[in-house]
């Protein structure tokens, strides 16, 4: 199977994440620990598209203050849907960032980033590119530790069936998510050129 | 805001801000001209500032960055202008030569005449994005989603730098950042997973 062809038959994975930050947002009150990055308060808001992954045009929309705790959501998740675009809010380093994450394509959009504090053009320049690269690392660095558990044995022995009892109401406490999660291979960060 | 962002795959040349630029200045953006039987070309200007089309390397490259504006001028007529511009001159023509109907031959130069007086008469649309390359982590960012844009960037920038971008997607977000044979053997089996058919009907 060629590059394209992986890329189209993967996009799945995108919207498993979306959902599994949003089990970590329920079981960890928001505030999710990326290893080599920092603390990151994440908080799902504003807009949620549910989309059924074998069948594109059957989707729900939903817009609003808690779109993720509406019926219509649980609903739409009963029914096989998996999260394809959520609104995110990211607090990280007494920084804000709001966006719109595609989880088909990992595109970010309606980005709003940190107020620009430097003076001058160039180092404005730099500032913004920064706090745009930090956006970028934050998703990254969740979905790195996502993946890590996603593609170990760990995760049809351990955490996919702890997200099926989520799913159906049960709770699942901090210290067990924690476990599930320290299962599987040690994340690595992949260093940069 | 919103930006596509791109893996650069590819090794970079050595003296990169000097082969850069030169191969930068090579695929500068060419304005169209109305004798030119082009409707729409594509090139690099300043970033930001579409009309700048002298780069420098003060305006190419600040710290670990590359930046670009891609612009992009196309000749748009409206449909129903040309279709009533053609008309008038097959008739034109029609009782110059005293012919009932036109060839195709005849046909298809009025048309090219026909659009290249338009040519004269309209002014091109023009569109710039700009982009922003990290250099050091040989990531893109492209200020537009549209998927015509960014076939022309791909194209384009393939072209100006002997390098390929790879838009991110789940997968090419994972080629990127799992390390390990087993993670990156395991992503190229990886399935949906189940969630519904247990929650369904359930939760």
């Amino acid at each position: 199977m060629d590059l394209v062809d992986r890329i189209e038959t993967t996009r799945f994975l995108g919207g498993e994440f979306v959902l599994w930050l949003w089990f970590s947002r329920d079981v960890l009150d928001g505030v999710l620990a990326i290893p080599g990055q920092g603390v990151v308060e994440i908080a799902l808001e504003s807009s949620l598209v549910l989309v059924d992954p074998l069948e594109d045009k059957e989707r729900v929309t939903i817009r609003g203050r808690d779109p993720l705790g509406s019926p219509e959501a649980e609903h739409a998740l009963l029914l096989g849907k998996l999260p394809r675009q959520v609104g995110l809010r990211f607090t990280f380093d007494q920084n804000e960032w709001v966006a719109m994450l595609d989880a088909a394509s990992f595109a970010l959009s309606s980005v709003k980033l940190p107020a620009l504090l430097s003076e001058g053009e160039e180092e404005h320049f730099h500032e913004r590119l920064r706090f745009l690269e930090q956006l970028h690392d934050l998703v990254q660095g969740l979905y790195r530790q996502f993946l890590r558990v996603r593609l170990s044995p760990e995760w049809e022995s351990g955490l996919l069936p702890a997200m099926q009892r989520w799913l159906r109401g049960e709770v699942l406490d901090a210290e067990a998510y924690e476990a599930l999660h320290a299962a599987a291979p040690a994340a690595k960060r992949r260093r940069k050129a | 805001m919103n930006a596509s962002k791109f893996y650069v795959q590819g090794e970079l040349p050595k003296d990169v801000h000097r082969s850069f630029l030169q191969r930068l200045r090579l695929r500068l953006f060419q304005p169209l001209r109305p004798e030119e039987e082009a409707e729409e070309r594509a090139g690099w200007c300043a970033v930001g500032q579409p009309f700048d089309l002298e780069l420098t390397a003060e305006k190419v490259f600040s710290g670990p960055y590359l930046s670009l504006g891609l612009r992009t001028d196309r000749y748009r007529f409206p449909p129903a202008v040309v279709h009533a511009e053609l008309a008038q001159a097959a008739d034109g023509l029609r009782q110059k030569r005293g012919q009932e109907r036109l060839s195709r031959t005849q046909t298809a130069e009025l048309k090219r005449r026909v659009l290249q007086a338009l040519r004269r008469r309209y002014l091109p649309s023009m569109q710039a994005v700009d982009l922003v390359w990290n250099l050091e982590r040989q990531e893109l960012y492209f200020w537009s989603r549209s998927a015509r844009l960014i076939e022309r960037l791909g194209e384009l920038f393939e072209l100006s730098f002997g390098l390929e971008l790879v838009l991110d997607s789940p997968y090419t977000a994972a080629l990127h950042t799992l390390e390990g044979k087993a993670l990156q053997a395991a992503l190229q089996q990886v399935a949906l997973s189940p969630f519904q058919e247990v929650a369904r009907g359930s939760r």
